[in-house]
C-alpha cells in the first residue's frame, strides 16, 4: 500500500478531508497487473488453469507380422491391429534375412503371366542395364537414330525400351534364351 | 473380468521388476476416473449410421440456415455458394462435419470425489509415486554399479601384462580401441528388436549369421 | 511349524517394494551389523488361493448408510463447504493456491498412466546400459581434467574502455551451444519429447484443412491440439508409444524408405524428419478410420525427436538403438 502524497491526489472541491478512508480505498483498489517479469509486485495477472482436453484412448493389441503381440494405448477403437508389413519382415531391418531379399509381390500371378506370354527378355535387359552402366552408352548410341528422330530427350522408360531393342538386335549370341520377345514386339 | 488385461499391462515382462499390487490398484481407480472424465467420441470405423445422421443433421441446420440467406438475393450468389460448397451444393462435407463434432470444445467438469474415495486415491497415488521413485533410484544405482565395474575392469586390464609376452596394458589398449562409434554401423540394425508380450511364431532364428 | 507356514508371507514382505508401508511382524528386523544368511524366498507361492475362506454377502457387515445418517447427532458440513480448485493461478504469493495436478479435484488432473510402453521398457532394461557400455571411455584415476575450451572471446586491452567488459560471444554466432559430455551413467541420451507440426498453407483458402489436420494429429498423437494450431508436443509414455509405432509400423510401409537423412539435427541433440501426406495413412489410427477423413486433405507432418543428448551424434546413437537407420553423409 503505497501512500500517496497529498499533492498527487486529485483535487476535489467537494471533499473537505483529503485523507478520508473512502478516498484512500478507491485510490488503491485497482492495481494494474504487471506483466514485466522483473517486477516484484505481488499483483499478478491470473493464469487460467485449463482442463486438459484429450481424446478417448483404448488399449489395443498389436500383432506384428511374425506373430508377436504387444498392447498399446491408442485412439483407434479397434481392439486388435494386425500388421502386414513392419520391421520384422522388412529387408531394411533384417539385412541378413535371405527370404526377404528381392521380394517380388506376385499375388495375382500377373508377372508370371507376363513372362509366360512375353518371355524374360525384359527382365534380363533391365538387369544388364543396371549392372553394366559402362556398356549402356554404346547401346544407346546405336539405338539413337530411331529415337532421336521423334524426340531428342526421352524418358527413362523409353530409353530402356530402346536399349532392349538394340540389345536384342546386337546381343543375340549373348542372350540366346530370348526367342519369345520377337513375338511380343509384333503384337 | 478385466483383471488379467490390466495386470498384463504392468506385468508384461517380468524381467526387470515385479509389478506391485499397488500399481494394479492405481490402474483400477484411475480407469474408473477416466470413464467419467472423457466424453469425447472418436470417429470410428464402426460408428452406427444413426449417430452419423444425427451429427450430420445437427450441423446441417446451421449450414443451411447460412446458405439460405444468400440464395434469396440472386441466382448468381446461389451458384457461387454451390461451387464453394463442393459436392452438389449440399452444404459442407459430411466427413468434415463429423470430424468437427468429434472434437468438441467443451470440456468435462473437474472430478469431485467424496471423502473416502479421495482418501483412497490419495493413498494409491502416494504409493504409486513412491514405487516410481524407488524404481528410478534402483535403475540409477544399477547403471552406476555397471559403470563402476567397467571402470574397475579397465583398471585391472591396464595394470596387467597381457597374454604371453605382451607388455603391460596391451589388453587395455585393445579394449579402448573404438572405431566408427559415430558412423553408420555403430549399432547394427538388428539390435532394435523391442520386447513384446508374446513371442513370435519363430521365436529364434537359429540360421542367423552376421 | 508356524514359521514354516509363514515363510512365503515373510518373503513377500521382504520383496515387495512398499514393505515399509505395511506393519512389519515384530522380530523380523535384525539389528546386528554382521552379514546374515539371506532369507530363503520361494519362487512359487505355496499357499493356494483356494484355501482362503469364501466371502458371502451375509458375512460382510455393512452399516446401512441411511441408518448411520439418522443416528448421527451432529450435522455434517454442507455441500457448499466443499473445496473447489480455483480456476486461476494467481501467483505463488496468493493465499488460494491450486492443488497439484495429481489431485483428482485439480483442474489440470489427467488420469494415468495406463500401461508401460514396451519401447520404454526395452530402453530401461537393455538400451540404456548398452549405450553406456558402448560409449565407455576409460580415464585412469589421477588423470588431470582437460581444461574447458574457452568459447567466449577476451577483449584485448588496447583501450582503457575494455576493462571489465563482459567477454564476447563466439565469432560468427551469438549463441553458445551446449557442451557435449561423455556418456556416463547419469547422462545417457533419452527421448524427452516429440514435437509434431503440420504446415497447411492451403488453409488460407479452405479452413477445413485445419480441421482435418487437427483430427489426424489427435488420432496419431493422442493429444488434442489448440483450436487453430496444427502442432503438438507429446511427452513421456505418449512419446515412447508414438516413436514405437512410427518406427515399427509406419516406416516399413513407406515405399523406398531408406532412413533419416544423415544431415538431420540441430546440433543440440534434436533429430527431425518428415512424413509425406501419403505416408500418414500408414498410422494404424488413421488407417482404422480412413474413410472418415477427406483423403485429399490429409496433410503430411514434420516431427522432431527431442532427446536429452547434447549433441547430434549422441542423439543419433539413441535413434539407431531404437531402430532408425540413417543414410547419406553424416554431418554433426
Amino acid at each position: 500500500m503505497a501512500t500517496r502524497l497529498p499533492s498527487a491526489l486529485p483535487r476535489r472541491p467537494t471533499t473537505a478531508l483529503p485523507f478520508s478512508p473512502l478516498n484512500t480505498h478507491t485510490s488503491t483498489a485497482y492495481l494494474a497487473p504487471s506483466h514485466t517479469p522483473l517486477s516484484h509486485t505481488p499483483s499478478r495477472a491470473a493464469t487460467l488453469i485449463r482442463r486438459p482436453r484429450r481424446p478417448y484412448t483404448f488399449t489395443q493389441l498389436v500383432q506384428l507380422s511374425d506373430g508377436s503381440t504387444y498392447t498399446i494405448r491408442t485412439s483407434s477403437p479397434l481392439g486388435m491391429y494386425k500388421s502386414t508389413k513392419d520391421t520384422r519382415n522388412h529387408a531394411l531391418w533384417n539385412p541378413n534375412e535371405k527370404a526377404l531379399q528381392n521380394v517380388e509381390v506376385d499375388e495375382a500371378g500377373k508377372l508370371a503371366a507376363f513372362r509366360e506370354r512375353f518371355g524374360r527378355g525384359w527382365d534380363s535387359a533391365t538387369e544388364s542395364v543396371e549392372q553394366t552402366p559402362g556398356a549402356t552408352p554404346e547401346k544407346a548410341k546405336k539405338g539413337a537414330p530411331a529415337a532421336d528422330a521423334a524426340t531428342p530427350e526421352d524418358a527413362g522408360g523409353e530409353d530402356a525400351l530402346a536399349d532392349l531393342i538394340s540389345g536384342y538386335a546386337v546381343g543375340m549370341p549373348e542372350l540366346p534364351s530370348i526367342s519369345t520377345p520377337a513375338r511380343g514386339k509384333k503384337k | 473380468m478385466c483383471t488379467p488385461t490390466f495386470r498384463s499391462l504392468f506385468t508384461r515382462l517380468s524381467l526387470t521388476s515385479p509389478a506391485s499390487p499397488i500399481s494394479r490398484a492405481t490402474t483400477f481407480s484411475i480407469s474408473s476416473a477416466l470413464s467419467s472424465l472423457t466424453t469425447t467420441a472418436i470417429p470410428s470405423a464402426s460408428s452406427s449410421p444413426t449417430q452419423w445422421r444425427q451429427s450430420r443433421s445437427f450441423h446441417m441446420t446451421t449450414a443451411q440456415a447460412k446458405s439460405v440467406v444468400p440464395a434469396k438475393g440472386s441466382k448468381k450468389t446461389g451458384k457461387k455458394s454451390k461451387k464453394r460448397s463442393g459436392k452438389g451444393g449440399e452444404g459442407p462435407d459430411p466427413r468434415i462435419v463429423n470430424l468437427k463434432a468429434s472434437m468438441p470444445r467443451t470440456v468435462p467438469a473437474p472430478l469431485r470425489f467424496a471423502r473416502n474415495r479421495a482418501l483412497r486415491h490419495w493413498t494409491i497415488h502416494r504409493a504409486w509415486m513412491l514405487y516410481q521413485r524407488k524404481e528410478r533410484e534402483r535403475q540409477a544405482h544399477e547403471l552406476e554399479r555397471m559403470y563402476q565395474s567397467m571402470h574397475h575392469a579397465c583398471e585391472e586390464l591396464r595394470n596387467t601384462s597381457g597374454p604371453g609376452t605382451r607388455e603391460e596394458g596391451y589388453l587395455y589398449r585393445v579394449a579402448m580401441e573404438k572405431h566408427g562409434m559415430y558412423g553408420h554401423n555403430a549399432v547394427p540394425i538388428e539390435y532394435a528388436r523391442s520386447q513384446t508380450e508374446t513371442p513370435a511364431r519363430r521365436a529364434w532364428n537359429h540360421e542367423w549369421t552376421r | 511349524m508356524t514359521t514354516l507356514r509363514e515363510a512365503p508371507r515373510v518373503g513377500r514382505q521382504l520383496l515387495s517394494s512398499v514393505s515399509h508401508l505395511r506393519p512389519r511382524a515384530p522380530g523380523l528386523d535384525r539389528y546386528a551389523s554382521t552379514e546374515s544368511t539371506p532369507p530363503v524366498v520361494p519362487d512359487v507361492e505355496l499357499d493356494s488361493g483356494l484355501a482362503t475362506p469364501i466371502v458371502t454377502r451375509e458375512s460382510i457387515n455393512i452399516l446401512d448408510p441411511r441408518k448411520r445418517a439418522s443416528s448421527r447427532t451432529h450435522e455434517l458440513p454442507h455441500e457448499r463447504y466443499r473445496f473447489h480448485a480455483p480456476k486461476y493461478y494467481r501467483g505463488p504469493l496468493h493465499p488460494v493456491q491450486p492443488p497439484p495436478s495429481s489431485d483428482p479435484i485439480a483442474r489440470d488432473f489427467a488420469p494415468g498412466p495406463f500401461n508401460l510402453p514396451r519401447l520404454k521398457q526395452t530402453y530401461q532394461s537393455t538400451i540404456a546400459s548398452d549405450i553406456m557400455t558402448m560409449m565407455y571411455q576409460h580415464t585412469p584415476p589421477g588423470t588431470p581434467d582437460k581444461p574447458e575450451r574457452i568459447r567466449l572471446r577476451e577483449w584485448d586491452d588496447s583501450s582503457p574502455y575494455m576493462k571489465n567488459r563482459p567477454k564476447r560471444g563466439p565469432r560468427g554466432a551469438d549463441v553458445l551451444f551446449p557442451l557435449e559430455k561423455s556418456i556416463d551413467w547419469r547422462n545417457i541420451p533419452e527421448i524427452r519429447a516429440v514435437h509434431i507440426a503440420m504446415y497447411l498453407p492451403q488453409a488460407k483458402k479452405n479452413i477445413d484443412h485445419i480441421t482435418v489436420g487437427r483430427a489426424v494429429l489427435q488420432s496419431i498423437a493422442g493429444v488434442r491440439t489448440a483450436t487453430t494450431a496444427t502442432r503438438c508436443s507429446i511427452y513421456g509414455n505418449q512419446a515412447w508409444e508414438f516413436i514405437d509405432k512410427t518406427i515399427n509400423l509406419v516406416f516399413p510401409k513407406i515405399k523406398e524408405w531408406r532412413g533419416f537423412k544423415g544431415t538431420t539435427g540441430d546440433s543440440t541433440g534434436n533429430i527431425g524428419f518428415g512424413l509425406e501426406p501419403q505416408d500418414m495413412q500408414n498410422y494404424p489410427e488413421v488407417e482404422a478410420a480412413y474413410s472418415m477423413y477427406p483423403s485429399k486433405m490429409i496433410p503430411g507432418c514434420r516431427v522432431v525427436l527431442e532427446t536429452t543428448a547434447k549433441s547430434d551424434r549422441h542423439a543419433r546413437i539413441l535413434c539407431k538403438a531404437l531402430g532408425i537407420p540413417f543414410y547419406g553423409k553424416i554431418v554433426d
